[in-house]
Formats: structure tokens, sequence, C-alpha cells
């Protein structure tokens, strides 16, 4: 237990401490970007917050999976953190993402685009994973049917790619790749910032987890103490 | 063949609760009349080209109309607490999914024709490759029963299950089965011939099998109490 | 081993807060007709619906026939049958759909010759082509009987079967236990009936705070004295 906290509060600090070195990287350190300009230094965090969405999403997919394999609530409890955390930085990202295409393309949105559009997918099949479970009582029915659905949503992925391709085909992708090369900088700036953000996510996964194991363990004294 | 007797006598259990109530159907065919006829009337203010907008047109349709079809089919062992005599046989989960999907398939894919007779009669068309169409329409289907009776399965179970059912329908649904589907109807319509489609032929086939074998091989976790 | 029809072990199982049944044993042998009473709200239902291996333990064995509900669990259903509160018919079937279905989901060999004798048996039968729906609660239970005893099962599991029945019906109910019962049927039912649950039961017991009280060899008097007791016990 103690060295578990011990892990977690390292994970923490060591986010702390990336995302500070991170910050300065991006904001004063890397280079400004030839094209899009000062706008683009928000791509740091961006990137970090859509990688860490797409990580928690499989964590949830393997949380999932193991659940059914072993009926062991651990892995529940795993799956919905990390859901959870996932659709945060997911989140994040599209916001992040939103404020970055406003400055370079001129819009929020751009409907045709492959990132943006699998992003949203998983935004929405993770958001209704966390309304399942909100709508349903705690115990074992409702980690099966979550670990259902999780599965289900997270195979969506590939089979959204492939139909999208498809379609893109006679929607022809309006904008070309703008980020152009990167600079060393930028990238040394782009991977603390992943770092940053993966360690945070480790670190609040294992807090979260935490909580909802303490949560369930509450549930069984209860039980055990009967009615009062 | 225990198996497949078990799933003949469910599917036709399903169909004869179905039949026998008429009201179900009839207000469901009533739903489908009203979906087209708002967009028939809406889009009568609009400048609109009737060829680009038939598909999307006739999928919205499809979609609701099938949405309030899948809704009841496990609810209603849920409600009627007829689930546990189900349960209680000695009949694989399998059985019952499979069924459900049979009877649900043919009820659903009678509702799109209807709506599409109906599409045909609002909306005057250059008739497009019916044969085509058709074939999307079935393939469409198959996909959109496969993956909405698992669902249906598992919105039973939950509070607000009506609400539940197209929330955790869509976010599947629509980028893959639906997307596809609309694409090719709206080619169909554009003119397109048969080897234009086998793209999209294809991948719809490719989520009708795997939304079928995830139903089939899932279905174990959901009706488990 | 040899007559063991059911064999329950420690059984656990709670709801929520709540402890319902709190490691409880129990043995069934063959043609015995078990009748456990009990208060309302003690766990009646969930012990025989874990026995009926419609919901799981939590932690204990149960093993039905010699078997485990985990290898063998469509032998095992296939050889029980289970009355619940609910009848588990569909109201927009008739009587004869709702057999003919559950014949085919048993694989009922003869079909119609069976469905024919058991709507008779619960004189059902000048209403075999009416939709369920339409059906009192007491026709309703009675078709739930013969739904429960069509596949000819080897254990039978009654949950309050008297409720809803009238005088007539519930006459009947034991007279047909009886008979199954000679014929080798093992039958396990709970109720708070104690008239209609004495007269039947060759062995009784009271489920009380998660358990079984057994008392087997007790006289009449003095098992009605110490369930009159417990009941007072729980303030009911």
């Amino acid at each position: 237990m103690t060295k578990k906290n011990i892990l977690t509060i390292i994970m923490l600090l060591a986010s702390a401490a990336l995302t500070f070195t991170g910050l300065y990287m991006a904001f004063l350190w890397a280079p400004t970007h030839d094209t899009m300009g000062d706008v683009q230094r928000i791509f740091y965090f961006h990137v970090a917050s859509a990688w860490v969405s797409y990580l928690a999403f499989g964590i949830t997919l393997l949380g999932s999976l193991l659940y059914l394999k072993t009926s062991n609530m651990k892995y529940d409890i795993l799956a919905y953190s990390s859901a959870e955390i996932g659709v945060v930085f997911c989140t994040a990202a599209i916001i992040t993402g939103a404020l970055w295409a406003k400055g370079v393309w001129g819009v929020f949105w751009i409907w045709d685009d492959m990132k943006l559009f699998m992003t949203m997918v998983l935004w929405l099949v993770f958001i209704a994973y966390l309304a399942l479970r909100s709508n349903s009582d705690p115990g074992k029915a409702r980690a099966r049917m979550s670990a259902v659905f999780g599965i289900i949503g997270f195979l969506c992925i590939p089979l959204s790619f492939a139909a999208n391709r498809i379609w893109t085909q006679f929607h022809p992708t309006v904008i070309a790749s703008e980020s152009g090369s990167l600079q060393t900088p930028m990238v040394q700036t782009l991977v603390t910032a992943v770092f940053a953000f993966t360690f945070l996510y480790l670190g609040i996964l294992m807090i979260k987890t935490d909580l909802e194991t303490t949560r369930e363990e509450i549930e069984e004294i209860k039980q055990e103490i009967g009615d009062f | 063949m225990r198996v497949i007797s078990a799933t003949r006598a469910i599917f036709l259990k399903e169909l004869r609760i179905e039949f026998r109530n008429k009201q179900m159907i009839n207000s469901m065919l009533i739903l489908s009349l009203m979906i087209l006829a708002s967009f028939r009337f809406i889009f009568e203010f609009i400048d609109f080209s009737e060829t680009e907008l038939a598909s999307p047109i006739l999928w919205i349709t499809f979609f609701f109309s099938g949405m309030f079809a899948l809704a009841p089919i496990y609810q209603r062992e849920v409600e009627q607490g007829t689930k546990e005599g189900l349960m209680l046989a000695p009949i694989s989960a399998s059985s019952i999914y499979f069924g459900k999907f049979l009877a649900t398939f043919i009820i659903i894919l009678g509702l799109n024709l209807f709506s599409t007779m109906i599409f045909f009669a609002f909306f005057a068309q250059p008739m497009p490759d019916m044969g085509m169409l058709l074939g999307i329409i079935v393939l469409g289907t198959i996909g959109f029963t496969a993956l909405g009776n698992l669902i249906s399965a598992i919105s039973a179970n939950l509070s607000q299950s009506q609400v539940m059912l197209p929330v955790l329908l869509i976010p599947i649904l629509l980028f893959t089965v639906i997307m596809t589907s609309v694409e090719a109807t709206f080619q169909i319509f554009d003119g397109a011939v048969l080897a234009d489609l086998s793209n999209g032929i294809k991948l719809i086939l490719a989520f009708d099998i795997i939304f079928v074998a995830s139903g089939y091989l899932m279905i174990d976790y959901i009706i488990e109490e | 081993m040899a007559d063991g029809i059911l064999k329950a072990k420690g059984i656990r199982r709670s709801f929520g807060k709540k402890n319902v049944l709190n490691g409880l044993d129990l043995e069934l042998h063959k043609g015995d007709v078990y009748v456990l009473f009990g208060s309302n709200g003690v766990g009646k239902t969930t012990l025989v619906k874990i026995l009926a291996t419609l919901i799981h333990s939590d932690k204990g064995e149960i093993s039905h026939f010699g078997m485990s509900a985990e290898d063998d669990l469509k032998d095992i259903r296939r050889k029980i049958g289970f009355m619940s509160h609910e009848p588990y018919l569909y109201r927009d079937l008739t009587a004869h759909e709702n057999l003919d279905f559950f014949a085919d989901l048993y694989s009922i060999p003869n079909k119609e010759k069976r469905i024919e004798e058991m709507l008779k048996m619960v004189e059902l039968y000048h209403r075999s082509f009416d939709k369920v729906g339409s059906f009192s609660r007491g026709m309703k239970q009675r078709l739930a009987l013969a739904r429960t005893l069509l596949h000819s099962p080897e254990l039978v599991f009654l949950d309050e079967p008297y409720s809803g029945l009238d005088l007539n019906a519930q006459a009947m109910l034991n007279k047909v236990i009886e008979k199954m019962n000679q014929e080798g049927v093992t039958f396990f039912m709970i109720t708070h009936d104690l008239e209609k649950g004495m007269e039947i039961a060759t062995r009784r017991g009271i489920l009380s705070k998660g358990k079984i009280i057994d008392d087997d060899n007790a006289e009449t008097g003095e098992f009605l004295s110490k369930y009159k007791e417990i009941l007072g016990g729980e303030g009911h």
C-alpha cells in the first residue's frame, strides 16, 4: 500500500516537473513555427492530451478484456477509471485542437479531417460508456455490460477508420498536412510534454483506482455489518 | 439440433408477439410516415437537391424507426418478468440472440421497405437502380439489427433504458454501418453502377459479419445474471 | 451421494448492504418434499433462485444430481422446474402457445400430447386458445404450474405457490405434488402458509438470519411453537 503511494507521488512529481519544463520549452524555448506562428505552441499539449486519451482508452480495452476473462473486479475498476480520465484528456485534446485550428485554418473544426474525426468518434463512444456506468447499479452485471460495451466501442475505432477512408475518397481532404517539418527543439518539447502528461495520467489512474477500490471495500464492510 | 430448434422457437415466438400486438407494428409504420412527412414539408421551404439528400433522408428514417423496433425486444422480457423463464431453459444465450436477431431483422426490413415506398411517393425521384438500392438496404439492416440486438440487451438492464438505447447505439452504429450505407445509397441515387459500389458493399458486409460475431460472442455476458 | 439430489454448502449472498444468506447448508434427498418457512424479506426467494441456478451465490458450493452448475448447466436445467411469483408466461400468447414455446425450448418429444395432458391437469384445457393476458391471477398460477412440470423435471422448486390460488386450486396443487412425489419427484417449497405447507411436507425447516434451522425430528406442535418464537423474535 505504502509502496504504491510512494510510486503515485513519484509519478505526480515527475509529471509536475516535466509539465513546468514543458511549459517553459513550449512558450519560451522552442522557436516560433514558420508558417503557423505562435499559435502552433498549443500543439505540444494538444498532442500530449490526445496521446494520453488514446493510451487511456487502450487501457480500458485491456481492463475490459481481462475482466471478461477473469471476473476480477480489479480490472473493472481499472477499465472504468481509465475511461473517465481518457474522456477528460480527450475533451482537452478536442478543445486545444479547436483553438489551434481556429488560429491556423480559421475554423474551429474540420469535419473531413481523419484525425479529428477519429478523436470525435472515440470521445462519443466513451461518453456513452460513462453514461452506461452511471445508469446501472454497481456489481457484476454492470462490470460485464460495460466490459462488453468497452470492447465493442474500441472495436468501432478501426471500423470507422476503414469506413471513413472510403468516404473521404468522395470528399477529398481539403487541408493537406500543414504542420510541415518540425525542427529538433520542437520535437524535444513535444517529447517532454508527452512524458509529462503520461506521468500525470499514470498518477491520476493510481489515485482513481485506489479510490474506487476503497469504495468497493466500504461496500463490503457495510455488507458484513449487515442492516443497521 | 437443439440449438437450431431453440433459435427457431424464439424466432417464432418473437414474431408471434409482434404481430399479435398490431398497435405496435402500426405505430412504427406511422412513425416512419411522420418522419418522412416532416422531411417533405421542411424541404418545401428550402432549396435543395432531392437526389443529394435522398440517401440521408432515407437512412435517418430507417435509423429512428428501427430504434423503436429494437427497444422492446429485451425490455419486454424484463418488464413482463419472462426473462428468468428464458434463462431457466436449457438453451444457450446465443440461441436467444439469434432468434431475436432474425425476428427483428424481418420486422425492421419490412419497416424500411415501407419507408422506401413512402419516400418515393413523397419525393418525385428519377428511379435509381432498385435492385442495388434494395441490396444496400438489406445489408445495412443486417448490421443495424445485429448490433442493435446486443445493445438492446444491454440497455434493457439500465435505468432510463429508452434513452440509453440510442445513446449507446449511435456512436458505434453511425460511424460504421450507417455512414457506409448512406454513402453507398448516395452513389446509387447518383447513378453509380455495381462496380463503383464494390468497396462500400464489401465494407458493409464486413461490418455485418463483425457485429453478428460480436453479438454471438458477447451475449452470454449480458444475459447471465 | 447416491440419492444426493441437491447439496448446498456455505451459501452466502448479499444485496447491497444487506447480508441475505449467511453460510447456509442444505441437502435434499430423492423423494423429499422439503418445505421451508420464513417471514417476508428473510431471503427465501433469493435462496430458491440460487438453488434453481437463476442467480449466483457470492460464496459456497452447490451440486445438483452430483453435477456442478459450472460445467453442466444445461443438463441441470433440463432436470429442474421452477415456479416463482412471476408466472414466466407471455401475456400476448395463448395458453397453448406458451406451453408450446417452452416445450420447444426443452425439446420435449411428442409435445402436443404432453401439452394437452398438462392443460387438463391444471383444468385450463377449455381455455387453451385464449390469451394469457385475459387470465386471472389464479389461472396464470395454474398455467405456470403446467409450465413448470411440462418437461417432467426431477427436482421442482416452488416459491410461494399458494398465493393467488383459491381453495380448490390449492387443494389441486397439493394433490399434484403428492402424485408426482409418489413417482419420485423431489420438491423444495418456500411458503409462509403454515397450514398448507405442513400438510404436504415430509421435511421442513425455518429460514432465519440467513441460515436454515432444520427441525426434522421435532413434533409438529413443537415445530410450530418454535416457528412462532422466531417470528416474534424478528419483530414481525
